[in-house]
């Protein structure tokens, strides 16, 4: 470096972390894309999921769909109140993401694993519903968590801290009645895990006999 | 993105971040090898002394090679660029969170966007800026001062170095917005409402910096008491010296606690036993963090108060007025330091009795500060002459400055002020004071005299560096007074916007904040204009050489 130039070589480093630094700061996402901005609805909605690391557990049989995972169909304009029990005593959370417009291939893409969406781990595209220490590591305990669905399309749902066995997905029709879907479960497809959720529905069993879940709401 | 392509794509950079780093360090090492090797044939003691005797003891232009060696000058050089560094950055952003509030509601910036400036403008100006000027100050200026017998533990001050500078530049790269305090459950909350997506690297970048600056604590202990010639006794220091053996001793015994707790904070990321549990609290972490954060802020000032000893008694040619008394005053700032912290939660429902005792040991900071601020004047008043240039004056307005700051801070200590006063601007004001009058003066008043040195003989403009004093000054103080007087009526801190009846304390704040920017814009100038001039001096200077002589060498022209 030549002597004559130390200034300018500072000034120069300066001015360029100053501006590397403003435009990676300035360019930040600064929504989540389906943070609710406002909760007006149409209909209401009650949702109980039983939070167990095997995979979200369908509490209220909704829609018939399977027991673990539940592919949930709401009308637009739905405000869904998310009753979510406490089952393993691990720590899980909620969280939610919108995926696009509806379309069987993007349903099966996401419905295949929820690591080929690597939108959803950076955190800045979604939503967390209930937090961790919104659902206690009481066994029993319910917490609850509301959402309106302005959107119209596909969106998943997952619990941050066990992602490849608790997720499942959402489809909002563009009406005001739910698309009515084939049984779907991202995770108890193969063989091997259904025998997992004939355990798991063992287990709650003697869960359900301790804490009676309540379909009411919290509030 | 695919997983697979992501996997790729990492795995390439980072291979190709381990040869960079591999190739430094060859370069590293061979080099030192070489000076070793030299400095054996040459007979001295080891290569420290060595390269500080070949760099820095005759004119050498600064170079590159200050990243490579580590001897004691090269790390204080490393230290004072880099914070000097971090300065103009963490200033820019306060200055566009400043321009962001010239509307009530929040329309420049996001508000999720200033939350991030804010965080990283606290984070980088108290670790990376105050911390790194200070180390650097130490580095540079103790093995003149004590004339080191040995200089031997440079690798250790290297990573130290690295470590806090990685931390640093990770904890911009993280976005986090959970404010310096990083208090869960915000901190938590891996999302832009929450901490900001990536606050889980804020935390590992923060411990980063903690090794780093602890590692080099240790090192700098080590060369004042066990490396100092033998014919300097301890009681015979500068108080510059004296001023970083509190300080470190500050930071030694202050930081395990927030260590923990970071510890602690991360594993609620997984686990949220610790502080978000159902049979925890959050007010825990916010006690283990103000064990820390509060002697922080000390450590930000109190090498700065043995420099302005040290500067004022070059520029009277008068000895300290009391040296026991500055050294004494030091050391009951350290130790009262200790027992303050919760002065910062005294609204946080811990109790009269302790809010009592708080409240006590706060207003008992009086005394040392008050000793302080005296003693600098008695120093003055004992003169013949002051010879008023720039370094001198930047310290006569940090008097100025930390008794104005100083004055709102014994008011804060009352609680029955502080109940209406917490969480407002009185608080920034309080703190702005010091920190651009004493951390940032003085920091620009010790780079001002060593520019000769830095710079290989050339001399600085006189008139630039005044113009720079007088606008940060007047800057400084319409900002922080705006603050203290808009504050003690109600507007509320650390918020992306505000009430519009504080319209005009924002305003002229925004304009105070202006100003110190512009002031900083023409350092920068000066520095980049002086540098390209021909050497015209001696490279020597009073700071770092006492010289028998009158003259002054960057004192200006």
């Amino acid at each position: 470096m030549n002597s004559n130039k130390g200034g300018i070589t500072f000034a120069a480093i300066v001015i360029v972390v100053i501006a590397l630094s403003f435009s990676y700061i300035l360019t930040t996402p600064v929504t989540t894309g389906v943070a609710p901005t406002d909760f007006s609805h149409t209909s209401v909605q009650y949702v109980d999921l039983g939070a167990n690391a095997a995979g979200w557990k369908n509490l209220n049989n909704f829609e018939n769909a399977s027991a673990v995972n539940p592919t949930l169909s709401f009308a637009l304009n739905t405000l869904v109140y998310f009753n979510v029990t406490e089952e393993d005593g691990a720590p899980h959370n909620l969280y939610i993401s919108y995926d696009g417009a509806y379309s069987s291939s993007l349903f099966s893409k996401i419905n295949s694993s929820i690591t080929s969406n690597p939108a959803k781990w950076e955190g800045t595209t979604n939503y967390g519903i209930l937090s961790t220490s919104q659902i206690t590591q009481t066994i029993g305990h319910v917490a609850q968590g509301k959402y309106p669905f302005h959107t119209a399309g596909i969106y998943t749902y997952w619990c941050t801290i066990h992602f490849e066995a608790m997720y499942g997905i959402i489809v909002v029709s563009t009406n005001s009645t739910p698309i009515q879907l084939a049984i779907h479960s991202p995770v108890a497809n193969g063989g091997s895990d259904n025998g997992m959720t004939a355990q798991m529905q063992g287990s709650n069993s003697e869960n359900v006999d301790l804490y009676p879940n309540s379909n009411d709401p919290v509030e | 993105m695919s997983t697979f392509t992501l996997l790729i794509t990492a795995s390439v950079v980072t291979s190709l971040a381990a040869i960079l780093v591999f190739l430094l360090y060859y370069l590293a090492a061979s080099k030192n090898e070489a000076a070793e090797i030299k400095a054996r044939d040459e007979g001295y003691p080891e290569r420290g002394a060595y390269i500080r005797e070949q760099m820095y003891g005759k004119p050498h232009p600064l170079n590159w090679s200050i990243f490579i060696y580590d001897d004691a000058k090269s790390i204080g050089l490393r230290y004072i660029f880099t914070s000097l560094m971090f300065l103009f950055l963490a200033g820019a952003f306060g200055v566009l969170m400043r321009v962001s509030l010239t509307d009530p509601n929040p329309t420049i910036i996001n508000p999720i966007i200033y939350n991030i400036f804010l965080t990283q403008h606290a984070v980088l100006m108290i670790y990376m800026f105050a911390i790194g000027s200070a180390f650097g100050s130490a580095y540079y200026l103790l093995p003149s001062y004590l004339r080191l017998k040995r200089d031997n533990m440079g690798h250790f001050s290297s990573i130290g170095y690295w470590l806090w500078f990685l931390g640093g530049s990770l904890f911009l790269v993280s976005k986090s917005s959970a404010r310096w305090y990083l208090y869960p459950p915000l901190s938590l909350q891996l999302q832009p409402f929450g901490g900001g997506a990536y606050d889980w690297l804020a935390i590992i970048a923060m411990e980063m910096i903690f090794i780093g600056i602890t590692l080099t604590s240790v090192v700098v202990l080590k060369i004042i008491f066990i490396d100092r010639s033998d014919d300097i006794p301890l009681a015979e220091m500068p108080v510059f010296a004296w001023s970083v053996v509190f300080t470190l001793i500050m930071l030694i015994s202050a930081d395990p606690p927030l260590m923990i707790g970071l510890g602690m904070l991360f594993y609620d990321l997984f686990n949220p036993i610790f502080f978000t549990g159902s049979t925890s609290n959050p007010l825990t972490f916010a006690i283990l963090f103000w064990f820390w954060g509060h002697p922080i802020v000390y450590i930000a000032i109190l090498p700065f108060f043995g420099l302005m000893y040290d500067i004022i008694s070059r520029f009277t040619e008068t000895p300290v007025y009391s040296y026991f008394s500055a050294v004494f005053s030091l050391g009951l700032l350290m130790i009262l330091s200790e027992v303050v912290w919760g002065h910062h939660l005294l609204n946080s429902g811990l109790g009269i009795d302790w809010v009592l005792f708080f409240t006590t040991t706060s207003f008992l900071v009086v005394i040392p500060s008050a000793l302080t601020v005296f003693n600098m004047i008695g120093t003055m008043w004992n003169a013949k002459k002051i010879r008023l240039t720039t370094p001198m004056l930047f310290v006569i307005n940090g008097i100025f400055d930390f008794i104005l700051g100083g004055v709102s801070g014994v008011m804060l200590a009352n609680q029955s002020v502080n109940e209406i006063a917490h969480g407002t601007y009185f608080v920034t004001g309080h703190f702005h004071f010091v920190f651009v009058g004493v951390t940032l003066g003085v920091t620009v008043a010790v780079f001002y005299l060593l520019f000769p040195t830095f710079s290989n003989g050339r001399i600085y403009d006189e008139r630039l560096a005044k113009w720079h004093l007088y606008i940060t000054a007047v800057g400084s103080f319409l900002m922080s007074m705006s603050w203290e007087i808009g504050g003690f009526i109600g507007m509320p801190r650390a918020v992306a916007g505000y009430f519009a009846q504080f319209q005009v304390y924002q305003d002229s704040a925004i304009l105070g904040g202006v100003i110190i920017g512009i002031g900083q814009l023409v350092f920068l100038y000066n520095i980049t204009k002086s540098w390209s001039r021909e050497p015209t001096t001696d490279p020597l200077n009073i700071l770092e050489h006492r010289t028998e002589t009158n003259q002054i060498i960057g004192g200006g022209e």
